[in-house]
């Protein structure tokens, strides 16, 4: 009985299989065509003379290629990012002037099944950059559609747009947060169009997460005036994501406000925004801030901590005596990180290899060196003993005088 | 007895055979239906490029043991290189490499002008102890830690306990990828943050041009390269064809994952039991309880390729494969009720078909064997089974080929050719060169 079964399987599988291969080859075979009918027209367009020949003439030159591709194909090209400009340009011409501009208008406008969603996106960009009258109403059309690939490419183009209707479109899915504002505000941020009124407007929106959007964005436009006072009032917000992001805002605005703002959120009850007010701080290279900053190197949150780390890193070796201070604190994290900073900006090395290359080494960097190789610990002994390379036994016999007898010996 | 038992073997022969085919005839329906076709949107990366938005990385590279970074195929500084120049606007790159004398890593080392710095970091993940923590003045982004050997789940613990970032993904030192890579990984991500814990891309295996052809030649020529090829590409069907139909699935063979870091730690880390954690932990994400918001997603992007590798180290892959397949499929089997029913029927399904497809190629050839040595069959009915499931074979290596033309690395003309021509000796001939090496790595 399985004979006949086994015959009739194995005849199919071979005749499928060979059909299936035939296929296979035979669509590469046309997309092979396909590719170097593109390079080809791409390849004309480039030509010495017709990159500057009006564009009917353009059009002439490509059309005998062009008319051996399929439509999909040149919209294909001509919506490529890969696609230069000029003959993109040439493309969607000759495809107006083939097939008019209803399909393109239609095909952007919507699709039906998510297998159109590449010709859609393709139309649109050609749209654009056609400049058709309806272009910003298909664009906001785009924004708003459930569609991930679609709504994507309506927010690139908006982007790049210094059309006010663009920033305004971006402004209202923004809003709206059909889609993560997160994604519209990178194409807010980079539109070549700073809508400060309109940014300002969204700092008093209900929704937290457009205030929070507004008010980073507002980073942005440092050349608008008093907006340092508006994000500083934003600093009271309820909503600790909204004064996170105006911080951060003021920090990269700078100023006696953003200190001001910053050294207040110190003590801000949400830890990320106790650390991005230290981070702030580091940023804003206030010195006078370091002890404060320095009280977080024992928050209990690790964020904080390192963020205070970070922040006191950057203010540079002046924070010396701060740190020196945190050497005697009572909370492990705080003696901890002291000492991780001393390593980072290189003064525990610094400090180690002098007195180690010294006949007579000072007493009192013996005992800060002390304080902090007690601070942080064997493996910080053992990773500077390493790092000393050539003077690593003198300053592990420095090390053993200092009673860290085993320092460097792994 | 001997009838009922002729009967009964002749009643599941023919079920397996159905099962095979409803499975090659679903990859070919799959294939012809989404093959081909232009799924990815006209969409531009420059802004997420340059944007202080985009959510930042940190890229955990696991170096487990010596020998593991093989120097002839791949060079760890130059992934290193590779991953410090992605086209990403904000990332770190922590190595994590178990042994402390490695040479590469040595290499790594005088290379960055690295040097050892006591950092001070949360435990998180319990983890082998570290020896050393190595920081460069000349790329703060690079971080290298040595720490006692304790596996792949253990690196990445250590990696994620010591991460900056929001999202941690695990590349492997012999990917090689474009500088968009990581772009098109995160796109999903950066697109959705709230609700992505995961998202998985594809690495081709195949035979990397920067190599010369004399070192791929070692134990099977250019055609083992073009059977681990066939075997990742179908890999990658099954992954994208499931994915699509049910919302779930396994990844790929090869593959490189981000992962959301605060999911990973409430998870507990990647599993150090696990015979491949991130496939592991990539299950549990989807088959989470009701109410988890939350979910992974699988690219159609590729992420880059990978460098054939000698077929005992194929055959070590696949068996650990099958390991993690039993493992998921155990785990789903055990679990109580809280998870999500619906997901875990889907994911059992998806996890019995990866599982059952290989036992019932082996059940058909060895019952047809024996049913002949025993008279029950004419001596051609093997023969006949053999070609059934050779040119079976080769139709769904045909589909894979189908579906992956036209998305960017496809093979085409030649390659595409001797792939299709190729595709029907696997099953008869590569398969049973795995088995050799695999005894032979064993004795």
């Amino acid at each position: 009985m399985l004979e006949p079964i086994l015959l009739a399987g194995a005849v199919f599988a071979v005749l499928v299989w060979a059909a299936l291969t035939a296929y296979v080859l035979r669509i590469d075979g046309l997309r092979t065509a396909a590719r170097e009918l593109v390079t080809e027209a791409l390849a004309t367009l480039r030509d010495q003379d017709v990159p500057w020949a009006p564009m009917p003439e353009r059009i002439a030159r490509v059309t005998p290629i062009l008319a051996r591709m399929s439509r999909d194909m040149i919209l294909h090209t001509a919506a490529d990012g890969g696609t230069p400009r000029a003959s993109a340009e040439v493309l969607a011409a000759y495809m107006v002037e083939k097939w008019g501009t209803h399909i393109l208008l239609r095909e952007a406008a919507s699709h039906r099944v998510p297998r159109e969603i590449w010709r859609r996106t393709a139309s649109l960009n050609v749209v654009y950059n056609l400049n058709l009258p309806p272009t910003f109403d298909l664009l906001g059309r785009a924004v708003q559609d459930p569609a991930t690939g679609v709504a994507s490419v309506g927010l690139t183009l908006l982007g790049t747009s210094s059309d006010p209707r663009a920033t305004a479109l971006l402004i209202d899915a923004l809003i709206r947060q059909r889609h993560p504002a997160s994604r519209v505000a990178v194409h807010l941020e980079h539109s070549p169009l700073r809508p400060v009124a309109a940014y300002r407007e969204l700092l008093t929106n209900a929704d937290p997460v457009v205030r929070f959007w507004a008010a980073t964005l507002l980073a942005g436009c440092p050349e608008a005036d008093g907006i340092e006072h508006d994000l500083a009032e934003l600093s009271d917000d309820k909503d600790p994501r909204v004064r996170k992001a105006a911080v951060q805002s003021l920090s990269r605005l700078g100023g006696d406000v953003a200190r001001e703002v910053a050294l207040r959120l110190l003590r801000d009850a949400a830890p990320f925004v106790r650390a991005h007010a230290a981070r702030a701080l580091g940023e804003l290279d206030s010195i006078e801030a370091a002890a404060p900053i320095s009280e977080l190197l024992g928050d209990s949150d690790w964020w904080v901590r390192n963020a205070a780390k970070g922040s006191l890193e950057a203010l540079g070796a002046e924070v010396w005596p701060v740190l020196v201070r945190c050497l005697e604190h009572p909370d492990k994290f705080v003696r901890n990180g002291a000492a991780e900073v001393f390593q980072n900006l290189g003064i525990l090395d610094s400090l180690i290899v002098m007195e180690a290359a010294s006949d007579d080494p000072s007493g009192s960097k013996i005992d800060l060196l002390r304080r902090i190789a007690a601070a942080g610990g064997a493996r910080m002994t053992d990773s500077l003993v390493e790092r000393a390379g050539s003077a690593a036994p003198r300053v592990r016999q420095l090390l053993a005088t200092m009673g860290f007898e085993h320092a460097g010996a792994a | 007895m001997f009838g009922v038992l002729s009967s009964f073997a002749a009643f599941t022969v023919t079920a397996a055979l159905i099962y095979l085919v409803v499975v090659a005839a679903a990859s070919l329906a799959g294939a012809l239906t989404r093959g081909g076709r232009r799924e990815r949107a006209v969409d531009a990366y420059e802004a997420l490029a340059i944007s202080r938005f985009t959510i930042p990385v940190s890229i955990i590279v696991p170096v487990e043991t010596a020998g593991s970074v093989d120097s002839k195929r791949v060079s760890l500084a130059g992934t290193i290189q590779a991953l410090l120049d992605l086209n990403y606007p904000e990332l770190e790159v922590i190595v994590v490499a178990d042994r402390v004398a490695d040479a590469s890593v040595e290499e790594l080392k005088r290379e960055w002008a690295l040097e050892p710095k006591e950092l001070f970091y949360r435990r998180t993940l319990p983890t082998a102890p570290v020896h050393r923590i190595y920081g460069s003045d000349r790329e703060p982004r690079l971080i290298i830690v040595e720490k006692a050997a304790g596996g792949r789940a253990d690196a990445l613990n250590f990696g994620a306990s010591l991460a900056r970032y929001r999202y941690v993904v695990s590349v492997t030192p012999d990917v090689v990828f474009d500088r968009n890579a990581l772009l098109r990984l995160m796109a999903p991500a950066l697109r959705d943050p709230g609700t992505v814990l995961a998202v998985t891309s594809y690495v081709e295996r195949r035979h990397t041009s920067a190599l010369p052809a004399t070192e791929t030649a070692d134990d099977w020529t250019a055609a083992g390269e073009d059977f681990q090829r066939l075997r990742s590409i179908r890999s990658w069907m099954a992954s994208r064809l499931a994915w699509h139909q049910l919302s779930c699935g396994v990844p790929p063979r090869d593959g490189v994952s981000a992962f959301r870091r605060d999911v990973v730690l409430t998870f507990g880390g990647f599993s150090l039991d696990a015979a491949d954690p991130e496939f592991d932990l990539l299950i549990r994400l989807q088959t989470q309880p009701d109410g988890s918001t939350g979910r992974v997603v699988r690219t159609s992007e590729v992420f880059g390729h990978a460098g054939a590798l000698p077929d005992s180290e194929v055959a070590a892959a696949a068996a650990l494969r099958r390991r993690a397949l039993h493992e998921a499929f155990r785990a789903l089997s055990e679990k109580d009720d809280n998870g999500n029913g619906r997901l875990r029927v889907l994911m059992k399904s998806v996890l019995a078909v990866e599982l059952i497809t290989p036992v019932a190629q082996v059940f058909v050839l060895v019952a047809m064997l024996v049913g002949t040595l025993f008279g029950a069959l004419d001596w051609n009915a093997p023969f006949l089974a053999l070609l059934f499931l050779t040119f079976g074979y080769g139709l769904v290596s045909a589909s894979g080929l189908l579906l992956r033309g036209g998305t960017p690395g496809a093979p085409v003309g030649k390659d595409l050719k001797r792939l299709l021509l190729r595709a029907p000796l696997e099953f008869l001939v590569y398969r049973p060169a795995l088995l050799w090496a695999r005894r032979a790595a064993s004795r």
